[in-house]
């Protein structure tokens, strides 16, 4: 009798531990590493000649950053910081963002549309939906249109292109070493995690990011180690071109100084998830509503819509120029922000809530347009400015109260990885990539508690309209969620009575056969007994064919000489075990023996009773949902 | 596929159904197909047991399918005094075709016991074979069997 299949559960973390899933992550990750640093680096040298040198603008830049060509600004360029500044008409603001836009529209709707919008959507979906395969181009035409876009004053983040750059590589490694769909699928992530960890000097939050974003509640947790060593390289690779160039050697993006966490405070952050939660609907509405109801529905060729949008940002930007961009340097001057100054702070709470909103806004049109970007970066200005704004409130409410409340940076970044948990359903992520960017990790425990508050409070909405529930939901995972399905059912609850078993004597003659075959008494495969009882073998109506009607062999053959091996089930067998028999064996149908006598057939099992039960089991799953 | 060589046809010695089957197993395992002479013999004992491949007209075709036969072999021979072999027809045999087939070969198996039947089923066929001088002449009757 056959042994039962020993099956390894698929997923298990250490199964991935190879010398291939190491030695590919670490090539990936160098990739990642450098590509993250050129984009960096042209990404900064673009905004800093179109908006510092032509448009007049210098934005700040967050404190972990060297790269900020400062030189190329105008002498006379307009400082910003946060504060209001007067309204400013400017034929550069508009024509620049629009010819911007323009170029970046043609590059992506002539040579590869799967770059437009925001690339973690785009990896997302060659993830799920297209075995992990990204063309080839797409990396190349997502950093140039993605550069030109952000560069001319587009509102994005790095993340998204990066991401998808990163992962473009994975997918291209992993084709060319006809690598399988799944090692495809994981490499791909790793690439995403190498460029996130590398951009954002963030290793370990690249890594969680990456393998979170894909579900609104799950892991791909079979990538983790994938990505964690893409991640891990890109982040050493990056910083080490880095600091050769700038001399620069800060692990972190932002310095928060020595922010410490009181238990005290832990209610005002409370407050502040739910109202992250609250602004994480409020963008996520603006954010499908402009790109699906506006942008979509524009009756206009696809490559002259990111050119209105850059015209629409320009507007805006006259109004409030610290919309442009990345704007991660705003954040820094929120975290560092004096509040002892109490008459100042009530411009600077309407300033920070306009500001939130207008991103919100151009973030929106600037992606929902075509242009390309990420949304990581924007949501972390947002959430940043949210906390920002409600922690300038307090401390404009409560001025007696000053010692009591917590810092203002704090607000900061627990706003910033508050909305992104909200809003990308990635709670984990979010609190761990906030944590390594800005090196707050005495900040752990309440950035716990907000991402998973404002999380919670979101989870039926996320600005990635191409994550799924979970693994169930994928179909990257399709073959495992049947296989575990399968795996839940037993046959004992499967099989029905049968009244007439039948088996056949091993001595049956041709002659015989042909008259059970006209009977039409039993169905075939048949199992076969040997002269002593014993269950010997299987009969099946293949194995008769080819004799059947040669009347020379009708008492020269028997069962014994048709026969083929024997293949059993026991009640106890779960489906899966009996699937795996099916497909190695091809008998349409296998005997079910008795556990107490493993001689005695009790009834069979058919290929279609199997997945009967399999499409009785998903139905009662989906009831159950 | 094993063609019929002078080498695999045998006039045999035995008196009883015992003894032939050991004569063909014997002669059947200097193939070097046959990689356990013993294996086979007892394959063909055990097919026997289970049902005569005495199938009339003074003939017999013992047969096995086993694993350590690694490709089909076939042997043939032939008794000046036919054997009792308890046959369907209850009729000694004088003319016995021993086929092995590793137990993969379905269909080789069931064609080859197809063409030497039908072969051995005409009268003529069998009385050449029996009238032959040598197994020289026998090869050459059973040539085109296959």
């Amino acid at each position: 009798m056959e042994t039962k299949e020993n099956d390894n559960p698929p997923g298990f973390l250490w199964q991935n531990f190879s010398f291939k899933v190491i030695s590919f992550s670490i090539i990936i990750g160098v990739i990642s590493g450098l590509a993250a640093f050129i984009f960096m680096y042209g990404l900064e040298y673009t905004s800093a000649l179109m908006q510092g040198h032509v448009m007049g603008v210098h934005h700040p830049h967050p404190s972990g950053e060297e790269i900020t060509f400062a030189s190329l600004n105008k002498p006379d360029a307009q400082k910003l910081t946060i504060g209001w500044v007067d309204f400013k008409f400017s034929i550069l603001f508009l024509l620049v963002p629009a010819i911007g836009g323009l170029i970046s529209g043609i590059l992506v709707y002539r040579y590869a549309p799967e770059a437009e919008g925001h690339g973690i959507d785009a990896l997302i979906n060659a993830f799920h939906n297209k075995k992990g395969d990204i063309d080839t181009k797409v990396p190349f035409i997502k950093t140039i249109a993605s550069i030109i876009t952000m560069g001319t004053g587009g509102s994005g983040g790095r993340e998204g292109p990066i991401a998808l750059i990163g992962g473009g590589f994975g997918s291209w490694l992993g084709r060319i070493c006809k690598l399988s769909t799944r090692e495809r699928r994981h490499f791909l992530v790793a690439g995403a995690a190498g460029g996130i960890g590398a951009i954002f000097k963030a290793p370990l939050g690249g890594a969680i990011s990456s393998i979170e974003i894909l579900y609104k509640e799950d892991f791909e947790t079979d990538a983790l180690v994938h990505c964690v060593v893409s991640s891990v390289t890109a982040f050493c690779v990056f910083n080490f071109i880095y600091l050769q160039v700038t001399g620069d050697a800060s692990p972190t993006i932002f310095n928060i100084g020595d922010l410490k966490f009181e238990t005290n405070h832990l209610i005002y952050y409370l407050i502040l998830a739910v109202l992250c939660a609250f602004i994480g609907k409020i963008y996520v509405q603006i954010f499908t509503g402009i790109r699906l109801n506006i942008f979509k529905k524009l009756n206009i060729p696809n490559h002259i819509k990111p050119m209105i949008g850059g015209l629409l940002i320009g507007i805006i930007a006259m109004w409030m120029p610290q919309t442009f961009g990345t704007g991660m340097g705003y954040l820094q001057d929120a975290i560092n922000y004096d509040t002892s100054n109490i008459p100042q702070l009530l411009p600077v709470i309407k300033f920070a809530v306009v500001l939130m909103f207008l991103k919100m806004l151009t973030v929106s049109i600037t992606i929902g347009s075509g242009g390309s970007g990420g949304v990581f970066g924007p949501t972390l200005f947002i959430g940043g400015f949210g906390g920002f704004a409600f922690g300038c409130l307090l401390y404009y409410l409560f001025p007696e109260s000053h010692a009591a409340l917590p810092p203002i940076g704090a607000f900061v970044i627990l706003g910033m990885a508050s909305l992104f948990s909200a809003v990308a359903n990635a709670p984990l992520g979010a609190l761990v990539m906030a944590s390594e960017m800005t090196g707050g990790y005495s900040l752990l425990a309440p950035l716990m508690l907000v991402t998973i508050i404002s999380g919670i409070y979101t989870k039926r909405f996320s600005i990635y309209s191409n994550q799924v529930e979970d693994k169930f939901h994928s179909p990257a995972h399709l073959g495992d969620i049947s296989f575990d399905i399968l795996k839940n059912i037993i046959l004992r609850d499967v099989i029905e009575p049968m009244e007439n078993v039948g088996t056949i004597p091993s001595s049956t003659t041709l002659a015989e056969i042909r008259n059970i075959i006209s009977e039409g008494k039993y169905p075939f495969p048949l199992a076969v007994k040997s002269p002593q009882g014993e269950l010997w073998g299987m009969l099946t109506m293949g194995d008769i064919r080819e004799a059947l009607f040669d009347d020379e062999l009708s008492q020269l053959i028997i069962v014994e000489d048709l026969m083929t091996p024997l293949v059993v089930c026991e009640l106890e067998d779960d489906l899966q075990s009996i699937l795996v028999k099916f497909k190695k064996h091809h008998y349409g149908r296998l005997p079910v023996i008795s556990s107490e006598n493993k001689n005695e057939v009790i009834g069979y099992i058919a290929f279609e009773q199997i997945m009967g039960a399999y499409e009785n089991e998903l139905i009662r799953l989906k009831t159950m949902e | 596929m094993t063609i019929l060589n002078p080498e695999q046809i045998i006039d045999l010695q035995g008196g009883t159904k015992d003894e032939i089957l050991h004569e063909l197993v014997s002669l059947a395992s200097q193939d070097s197909n046959v990689t356990n002479e013993q294996e086979l013999l007892a394959a063909i004992l055990e097919r026997e047991s289970e049902a005569t491949t005495g199938i009339g007209y003074g003939i017999a075709v013992p047969h096995a399918k086993i694993s350590s036969v690694l490709d089909t072999v076939v042997v043939l021979g032939r008794s000046k005094n036919p054997v009792s072999f308890n046959s369907l027809d209850e009729q000694p045999v004088s003319i016995f075709a021993l086929i092995a087939v590793n137990n993969k070969m379905q269909k080789e198996y069931i064609r080859v016991l197809a063409k030497i039947a039908q072969f051995l089923k005409q009268e003529v066929n069998r009385e050449n074979i029996l009238a032959a001088t040598n197994t020289s002449d026998v090869a050459n009757l059973v040539k085109n069997i296959f």
